[in-house]
């Protein structure tokens, strides 16, 4: 049967009704509506979308505990609130991890071991500052040994704030970064655009 | 239990005759004694009282000393000692127990470096909590001064 001929002829398919509508790909089969009608059996995607679908999936992160925040993120990944949902497994190796969750107090003794961690991480690889430690030190922001916020060691992409933070909130936090992963690498939103077009006016006037 | 206590009571009454030895509301031996002896004591508590098992050592600052207390319990008699020993703050340097108890390695790393009392004979004297170029003095005594610049809250409204 030569399929290319049962191809052009788009009218008679809409007019085809569902239940003749059989399994793609054989010999007998009646071309569906929709997608199939130009390419049978296949699906097609950009590069960018599959890596980022496969990135924003399995996320596999360092287990960070530093302080009660830990206590927290070992309860979302229980299985009451229950991360493999995302599929997102603790990993104590920084080689094959992707997340980073900074749950905790940073000292200036912990700090240069952060740093080497995440140096170890390969890329890409995302953090997340969980609680309000991690964010700008928090209660003990004016202690002796205290980072102010791991961001003045690592890059971070998602706060969470919260002291400690309940799982909900890490959870909405790892969305977020789900979100920011899956515009990576796109075509940059009209409304971003214009910001960024007036900031720099502004810089010139300036 | 009482027993017990009056047992090492005379032992080290008989051992070292300088010490002053009582008895806690709680059941267990308070020893104070000289620095100098410190050694000593340990060794002969530890082979010949059986205390095996030292829990903790604290610093205390009391402004015009600092105090050692080290909490040994016999893990055969149920017995607790407590051993207090008085260090100079100027001229802080008592001899280690952590070739006696290996657990006082890093109680005795913590002290020093919250106190900065000085162990002779430690086998790794190393910062334990402090970053490795510390040099802000010691956090827990009275007289520290943090001399990192103050940093001012900074809020963002949304």
């Amino acid at each position: 049967m030569d399929v290319s001929k049962k191809l052009r002829g788009t009218v008679r398919i809409q007019e085809a009704p569902m239940t003749d509508v059989k399994v793609m790909g054989s010999q007998e089969s009646e071309i569906a509506p929709g997608v199939w009608q130009h390419a049978p059996g296949v699906v097609t995607t950009s590069l960018q979308t599959a890596l980022n679908w496969g990135r924003q999936n399995s996320m596999w992160y360092l287990t960070f505990g530093l302080a009660c925040c830990a206590i927290e993120m070992m309860a979302t990944g229980g299985s009451r609130y229950d991360f493999d949902r995302f599929g997102m497994v603790p990993w104590p190796s920084p080689r094959q991890a992707d997340l980073m969750i900074v749950s905790g107090t940073v000292t200036e003794k912990m700090a240069p071991r952060v740093r080497t961690l995440w140096e170890q991480m390969a890329e890409p690889r995302y953090v997340i500052a969980m609680g309000a430690c991690a964010t700008n030190g928090g209660p003990y922001h004016q202690g002796y040994n205290v980072v102010d916020g791991v961001d003045k060691v690592i890059p971070v992409d998602v706060y969470v704030p919260g002291c400690p933070p309940r799982p909900e909130a890490l959870l909405y936090g790892v969305v977020q970064l789900q979100r920011k992963i899956n515009v990576a690498g796109k075509q940059e939103p009209e409304k971003q655009k214009q910001e960024k077009v007036e900031s720099e006016a502004v810089k010139e006037d300036v | 239990m009482s027993e017990i206590n009056e047992k090492v009571k005379g032992r080290l009454i008989e051992q070292f005759p300088g010490v002053e030895v009582s008895e806690t509301e709680f059941g267990q031996v308070e020893v104070k004694a000289p620095k100098e002896i410190i050694a000593d004591l340990a060794r002969f508590v530890r082979e010949e009282l059986d205390f095996d098992y030292l829990t903790m050592v604290a610093g205390v600052d009391y402004i015009e000393y600092l105090q050692l207390v080290y909490h040994i319990r016999s893990l055969k008699d149920y017995a607790e000692l407590i051993i207090k020993v008085d260090v100079d703050s100027e001229n802080a340097v008592v001899a280690s127990v952590a070739p006696i108890w290996t657990g006082a390695n890093w109680h005795e790393r913590e002290a020093m470096d919250m106190f900065g009392i000085q162990f002779e004979g430690h086998p790794d004297p190393r910062p334990i909590l402090l970053p490795e170029d510390w040099q802000g003095g010691h956090p827990l005594r009275k007289d520290f001064i943090d001399k990192r610049p103050k940093r001012e809250r900074q809020f963002r409204t949304r």
